[in-house]
């Protein structure tokens, strides 16, 4: 560890913790160039950050894939899409009873949110009247905050799922405007930006998600978190790619688990008031660093399973927050 | 006393799927450790490799095939 690494490390803290100021990209670019062995002394200062900026509590919410695959995009990390020969078999809409189900196991797991997530590109009529039945049952009959992720939105729509109690939005921005149409190219980075917009100007808190490991730089990466601060999300759940049979990304390596560390710590330390939370390909990627994720600025987790695959149980998770000593709690953004 | 058919079960080697779970070729025709990974539900029927129904929850799993019906976990 060299002076000035220790140096560049000090000033950081200084700024975000002393002076509650957030760090300019240059500075998060030195810092992503920080050596391996002083990852651990970024992912303690991120954990700093976090109780600084957020308090002890962590979020935990469950997920539920109510209309899966078939989905018209392209989206090359993503098994869903009709554009590739996927094992996953393209289901209708699930029943109401089954959505239910889910959510009432998600509460017992001592989530404070539910998430329903549609395979599409945006919601059509029928989908946004089904949306707006289910949103006020689960809110009501399970008690949880509702979340809903179901593509592109029109400002008419957005208006609706605000005032049919939608709680937060997710839409991912996924990776760095430059890279975006490596990654997709059946819609736009700007159409994902514009959906962002209307989720806040409309009222309902914004979730927008990334996934690491597609191919991007060091230099996108950065970009990205300037481009999250720009769009304002309460809430950026960070995914690492897990390759999916059939998807042009299915022989990506793995990011590797010190290098996972060091990017949860750094989107930290570039978005100190955002709920972090720990979403796909967690378990693939860090293996055995899953609870130093939790001291390197996370602050939230999507608990027990995903979309179309399994996650680890949801006690070893809990397990993990108990055993750290983090509270579960509900989180909302802290300006 | 345990039931001795039971004894004679745990015993015999477990009989194979004719079709693999997750890419649904005949058995034989994949290496199970490389066609999916740790955390992948199956995704094909093991009786006639079929794409089933997988409707994967936070606590667990259903899958179904159209023709032989729930699959256990």
């Amino acid at each position: 560890m060299s002076a000035a690494h220790r140096t560049l490390l000090a000033e950081a803290a200084t700024q975000l913790l002393d002076e509650r100021l957030p760090l300019d990209l240059d500075t998060l670019r030195a810092l992503a160039a920080l050596p391996d062995d002083m990852v651990p002394s970024l992912a303690a200062l991120a954990h700093e950050v976090r109780l600084a900026w957020c308090g002890p509590e962590v979020e935990v919410e469950g997920i539920l894939s109510a209309k899966t695959g078939g989905c018209p995009e392209d989206c090359h990390f993503c098994s869903q899409s009709s554009k590739f020969e996927t094992p996953i078999l393209a289901t209708a809409f699930l029943d109401t009873d089954e959505v239910l189900r889910a959510a009432e196991e998600t509460a017992r797991l001592g989530a404070s949110e539910f998430c329903i997530v549609l395979a599409l590109r945006g919601p059509d009529e029928r989908t946004m009247k089904r949306l707006l039945e289910l949103v006020p049952l689960v809110r009501e009959k399970v008690g949880l905050n509702v979340a809903v992720s179901a593509g592109i939105l029109t400002d008419d729509q957005a208006q609706r799922l605000a005032e049919g109690g939608v709680h937060r939005y997710n839409h991912n921005l996924e990776t760095a405007r430059s890279f975006f149409p490596e990654i997709v190219t059946t819609h736009t980075w700007e159409e994902r930006y514009d959906t962002c917009q209307l989720v806040r100007d409309n009222g309902m808190e914004l979730c927008c998600g990334v996934l690491l490991g597609m191919g991007e730089t060091v230099e996108q990466r950065i970009e990205l978190i300037g481009q999250l601060r720009d769009v304002e999300p309460a809430e950026v759940p960070l995914n690492f790619l897990n390759p999916r049979p059939g998807t042009p990304l299915a022989d990506r390596a793995l990011i590797e688990p010190l290098e996972a560390i060091r990017w949860i710590a750094l989107f930290r330390l570039g978005l100190p008031s955002v709920i972090l939370r720990y979403a796909g390909g967690r378990e693939v990627t860090l293996r055995e660093l899953q609870i130093m994720g939790m001291t390197s600025g996370i602050n939230a987790l999507i608990v027990g399973n995903y979309l179309t695959t399994l996650g680890r149980s949801a006690d070893e998770d809990l397990q993990m927050l108990d055993d750290l000593r983090m509270p579960i709690g509900a989180l909302s953004k802290v300006i | 006393m345990g039931n001795p058919l039971d004894v004679v079960a745990e015993a015999m080697p477990p009989v194979p799927d004719p079709f693999c779970r997750w890419c649904g070729r005949p058995a034989g025709g994949c290496d199970q450790s490389t066609c999916h990974g740790a955390l992948d539900a199956p995704m094909a029927c093991p009786t006639c490799g079929r794409r089933i129904r997988v409707v994967v929850i936070p606590t667990g799993y259903t899958a179904t095939c159209k023709e032989h019906g729930q699959l256990d976990p």
